[in-house]
């Protein structure tokens, strides 16, 4: 197999670990250096031309090819079934709503997060108990962190220069979650997305760091649920009220159970998020963002911003609400997590189908 | 035994290669605001744009705000404005 990718070498593992540190080929954490071996068999794995361009990389514009992103997820741990869910991920980031120029760049906190859902998830081995967004599995682990090199090695991720964002998160190294299918009380997400049941598809959503939300235990009442997840979305200094931009909430079973119970549908739970994420105007005004009230993204457009007591929505639409259930039961009480997005400037939710290889599984 | 491994850092596509043109002189000629909206320069480009149009007295103004100052603006829209000026002033606020 013919590749074109320059072959460097070092007199042992140790020495070609510490090769890729000084080439700069890693953020940090240790890479596994990409040899012959694994990175053919993934390559005879997808069945692909090697040279096949997925797309091209900013902020350095670097190309994707399949052999690039193969490199990449051997370096980050990957198994040869995983590099597809690798390249939708890459697929979805590079639609132009994502934004992923303005993703790599930006000075807000946000890393793309890669969701998975549908069969691949229970094939993959993907944790979606205890930890699901944490530690715990390969999958994920090792998929979140191919992403990240892709963005790095072939988009020159590279913080300070080009890339300004004020702290970064830990998801930056590694940022992939899995939809748990056998607690998730409603439609799958890829379903609600306009996928097949038998699909397996990455979404992706350019987001903060997950904050956690302590939601109470199974018999709360389904309606103060509901306005703890919407006051944990409606926090003044998030940049989602700028022109509408997308959350994801990852919903504990617990949680997601005692809504489920009160007979709502997940769209019914979007709209009574949407409807009660809000904040007066008196609280709006104390916020001082880098646009003029005159700009079409400003939230004085959504009210009357004359009136202190009136109401400033944080979600344009129960559709900027990205809501998947995964993680442990809970003990004395369900916990959730909300991870916002970066406000109308991108990152926007993306979904892509993961093309399996014709006759793999 | 040495060990050999491939280098994962892409090729990096070539921008595209435009004809560059010179301009003897701005008066007259048919002039692009390119501008990002940042609160930060909104007063600055206000008076800059009133600026260049007094002093250079362009035939044709054509103005490309993008929607906020981390998005990129639309391919389309910056070939329609480079069809409809003969120069374009960008400006970054930040």
């Amino acid at each position: 197999m013919e590749l074109l990718s320059r072959i460097h070498s070092a007199d042992d593992l140790d020495a070609a670990v510490e090769y890729c540190y000084a080439r700069r080929w890693t953020d940090g954490l240790p890479v596994i250096p990409a040899t012959r071996a694994p990175v053919e068999r993934t390559l005879a794995y997808l069945g692909r031309d090697p040279q096949e361009v997925i797309g091209v990389i900013p902020p350095r514009n670097g190309i994707a090819t399949v052999e690039k992103i193969v490199i990449n997820s051997v370096m980050a741990g990957c198994r040869p079934e995983y590099v597809p869910v690798v390249i939708a991920a890459v697929q979805a980031m590079l639609e132009e709503r994502f934004n992923l120029n303005g993703v790599q760049t930006t000075t807000h906190n946000c890393a793309p997060l890669v969701v998975v859902s549908g069969p691949l998830v229970t094939a993959l081995g993907f944790n979606t108990k205890e930890g699901a967004l944490g530690h715990g599995s390969r999958a994920d682990a090792a998929i979140g962190r191919a992403v990240r090199l892709v963005l790095w090695n072939i988009g020159g991720g590279y913080p300070g220069e080009p890339c300004k964002t004020t702290h970064g998160h830990p998801g930056y190294y590694s940022f992939c979650v899995a939809e748990d299918a056998e607690a998730n009380p409603w439609e799958p997400l890829h379903v609600e997305r306009g996928f097949a049941p038998e699909d397996s598809v990455v979404t992706v959503t350019a987001t903060e760091a997950p904050h956690s939300v302590g939601t109470g235990s199974g018999d709360r009442p389904a309606d103060d649920v509901l306005a703890v997840l919407a006051d944990s979305i409606a926090v003044l200094g998030n940049c989602v009220p700028m022109g509408g931009g997308n959350v994801v909430m990852v919903l504990g079973p617990m949680t997601a159970a005692n809504l489920a119970q009160s007979g709502r549908s997940k769209m019914d739970v979007k709209r009574d998020i949407a409807r009660l994420a809000q904040r007066t105007v008196r609280d709006m005004k104390r916020r001082r963002v880098s646009f003029e009230p005159s700009h079409p993204l400003h939230w004085s457009h959504l009210t009357n911003a004359d009136d202190d007591d009136a109401l400033v929505p944080f979600l344009r639409s129960p559709d900027d609400l990205v809501i998947l259930t995964t993680g442990g039961w809970g003990s004395p009480g369900g916990i959730s997590s909300v991870c916002p997005g970066w406000g109308g400037f991108g990152g926007f939710t993306v979904s892509k189908r993961i093309e399996i290889p014709q006759g793999k599984s | 035994m040495s060990i050999e491994f491939f280098d994962p850092v892409g090729d990096v596509q070539k921008a595209r290669a435009g004809t560059a043109r010179t301009l003897e002189v701005l008066a007259g000629r048919k002039v692009g605001f390119v501008f990002n909206q940042h609160v930060s320069a909104v007063a600055f480009w206000d008076a800059f744009e009133k600026a260049v149009e007094t002093r250079h007295a362009p035939a044709h103004v054509a103005r490309l705000y993008k929607p906020a100052h981390s998005v990129t603006a639309p391919l389309a829209d910056i070939e329609r404005l480079a069809t409809e000026t003969d120069y374009a002033l960008v400006g970054v606020g930040a």
